[in-house]
């Protein structure tokens, strides 16, 4: 007997074939998923240092002390922020945020990050 | 006999398994719809948020609380001097009919504005400098301005010449200005942000309230969609107008219409921002 059609091995091989691919997809939307999530922690994390350098700036002037902020999100420990001031004599007092994401270095921790800023108090 | 084709059965079971599968299809291209609603609903709500977050900032940054921009302070309301023109007298002043009354003459250019003078809703202050070896005793002369008309200066360049009715910098009289050419001269006018219900559509928005009128800048938001809080340098809140700092500013907005959550619920969710600013024209020393 002889019919025309795939053996069974066949449409297994075939199938797993199509696994593999649409696994990658999947994988790639995990991937995806996981760029938002850093992205969305990173919004709130700068929004935070955003409001840190008003604070520092809006009383820079009058007294400066290093400190430390936890940012949170939901409750969730999403970073810290260190800040620290130096003083070089000239009235312009340099500041330094620095963001230490929490937690270790993983795929889908937002980056470390450093920023230097001047305030001027000359009159 | 033999004919070909499809047996009752076989037809029925394939109808049957059409509609399966057309049912799955449906319920999925109305679960992406809803998606989509429910997105371009947010976007919308996130859209004001943005406005608010880019417009009201830079507004407010750049006052002055120390020397009195902060005209009246309120939870949902913020009353401010908002600069909108920068100029230059070419001409020492001249005396005008009154004794509080100086004839100004602007060059026209260098002038840096949003927008042109208007003597109907906007003031001035003029840099009052006296004695010029020393910044200790400067100030500014502050009043109101008349209309305008064309002028030349003592160059040759074009100008244009009004009448304002000023009160003297502190520490100086009328008649003992201080006022010299090449003094800057501010424009400002009083102006409102504030949170109303438009007689139109019954919805809440943040306006801008001039001598004039009422204009939305963002919405709609929610009832409670702006409220302000005024804190001085250590981050206290204050409700001396000379001792703020820093203001918080929130804003609230919800969607226009109800989309379906991730539960298939009809809801109606609000988003909020809530932005520092700290007042960069405060005086530091």
């Amino acid at each position: 007997m002889s019919r025309n059609g795939f053996t069974l091995v066949e449409v297994l091989v075939a199938l797993v074939i199509f696994a593999i691919g649409a696994l990658g997809l999947a994988a790639e939307t995990a991937a995806l998923t996981r760029q938002i999530g850093i992205g969305q922690r990173a919004a709130v994390v700068t929004a935070a240092a955003t409001a840190r350098l008003e604070r520092a700036r809006a009383r820079a002037c009058e007294s400066r002390a290093d400190g430390i902020e936890t940012v949170r999100y939901h409750s969730v420990r999403l970073a810290d922020l260190e800040w620290s001031w130096r003083d070089p004599g000239d009235s312009a007092f340099r500041l330094t945020l620095v963001t230490v994401p929490f937690g270790a270095p993983a795929r889908s921790s937002i980056p470390a990050d450093t920023l230097t800023t001047v305030v001027w108090c000359r009159r | 006999m033999t004919r070909r084709g499809f047996t009752l059965p076989e037809l029925l079971v394939a109808l049957g398994l059409l509609g399966v599968l057309g049912a799955a299809v449906v319920g999925l291209l109305r679960g992406t719809q809803d998606a989509y609603r429910a997105q371009s609903q947010q976007f919308d709500v996130r859209q004001n948020l943005r406005i608010a977050a880019a417009f009201l900032p830079g507004e407010l940054r750049e006052l002055d609380a120390i020397d009195g921009d902060l005209v009246a302070m309120g939870a949902a309301a913020l009353t401010i001097r908002a600069q909108r023109q920068l100029a230059v007298l070419c001409r020492p002043p001249r005396a005008g009919s009154g004794p509080s009354s100086l004839m100004l003459t602007l060059r026209d250019s260098p002038f840096a504005g949003w927008r042109d003078f208007n003597p109907a809703a906007d003031s001035v202050f003029v840099f009052s400098d006296g004695d010029t070896a020393t910044p200790d005793d400067d100030g500014w002369a502050t009043g109101s301005i008349g209309s305008f008309v064309p002028d030349t200066c003592p160059d040759g360049r074009l100008g244009r010449r009004f009448t304002a009715s000023l009160r003297p910098a502190p520490g100086r009289s009328l008649g003992s200005w201080g006022i010299t050419a090449g003094a800057p001269v501010l424009g400002f006018e009083t102006l409102g942000y504030r949170l109303y219900r438009s007689s139109e559509d019954g919805r809440w928005y943040v306006g801008l309230q001039t001598a004039t009128d009422m204009q939305p800048v963002l919405g709609p938001v929610t009832s409670d969609g702006l409220a302000f809080a005024y804190l001085d340098s250590t981050g206290l809140v204050t409700t001396q107008s000379s001792r703020v700092a820093m203001i918080e500013i929130r804003v609230r907005a919800q969607t226009l219409a109800a989309i379906r959550d991730g539960r298939g619920r009809l809801v109606q969710p609000v988003d909020s921002v809530v932005m520092l600013v700290s007042l960069r024209n405060n005086r530091r020393f």
